[in-house]
């Protein structure tokens, strides 16, 4: 698993890349909690070309969520390849997490 | 038939799915049907390197992959472990918000709902956790 982080209009664009499975997915919520404690607060993630993601993927995610709410910032998932999307929609992640077509639509709700 | 022996640890996970991917694969299962079989393979392998031994005292799994007369993939993992039976599976709560929901209980409910079947045994001192993957996932 990749993760690539850049700011757009004062928003963390994280682009996060390959597999995020039990031995990845930790890294992702690390890297989302130093970019918190460096004062960022509002996120887009961008999952275009996230392939692959188990529950340990989703444990990550949520755990993220909970700081960045916890924070009052906004965390939003965008473009979700359709086998990611399905692990979304049958595990009800899809109803508590936001998430949008594209990365431009996300940006466009902070 | 393919079947591996390694030690019961996180850093073997890899090896593992792409044993379960390949044999999938060789025998024409579809990239869509695959994903699914690697997601409920890697839930099926976390829960037994996180409980089936106790902690600082390791062990191994056993994979074996085959294919039943009904063309399904059989995927069979062992342990000598604690016994475990997985039987009574409950689905977590999927509706709750993001600072009320636990975080964790959604392996077992993802290998239910990629597999045609998830059964488990004990035989001896051995676990047997078998998944059962027929070519398209089931409604």
């Amino acid at each position: 698993m990749e993760i690539e982080a850049r700011k757009k209009n004062g928003t963390n664009l994280v682009q996060v890349k390959g597999r995020m499975d039990a031995v990845s997915a930790p890294s992702f919520e690390e890297r989302i909690t130093g970019m918190l404690q460096e004062g960022d607060k509002n996120f887009v993630i961008d999952f275009s070309e996230l392939e692959y993601i188990s529950s340990a993927g989703l444990r990550s995610i949520l755990a993220s969520a909970k700081k960045i709410k916890a924070g009052q910032g906004a965390f939003l998932l965008a473009d979700l390849r359709d086998t990611v999307k399905e692990v979304f929609e049958i595990s009800g992640f899809k109803a508590i997490i936001p998430i949008y077509d594209s990365v431009d639509a996300a940006l466009s709700e902070i | 038939m393919v079947r591996i022996r390694l030690s019961a640890e996180m850093q073997n996970l890899e090896h593992f799915v792409s044993a379960i991917r390949e044999y999938a694969a060789r025998h024409t299962f579809t990239e869509k049907r695959i994903r699914e079989i690697e997601l409920a393979a890697e839930e099926a392998l976390v829960n037994i390197f996180q409980h089936a031994y106790p902690a600082g005292q390791g062990g191994e799994v056993t994979l074996e992959c085959s294919l039943n007369g009904m063309q399904q993939l059989v995927i069979r993992f062992m342990d000598t472990g604690i016994p475990f039976d997985g039987s009574a599976f409950e689905a977590p709560d999927l509706t709750s918000e993001v600072d009320e929901r636990p975080v964790g209980g959604l392996g077992l409910f993802f290998m239910h709902a990629m597999m045609d079947e998830v059964s488990f045994h004990r035989k001896g001192d051995t676990n047997i956790l078998t998944l059962l993957a027929g070519r398209t996932k089931k409604d």
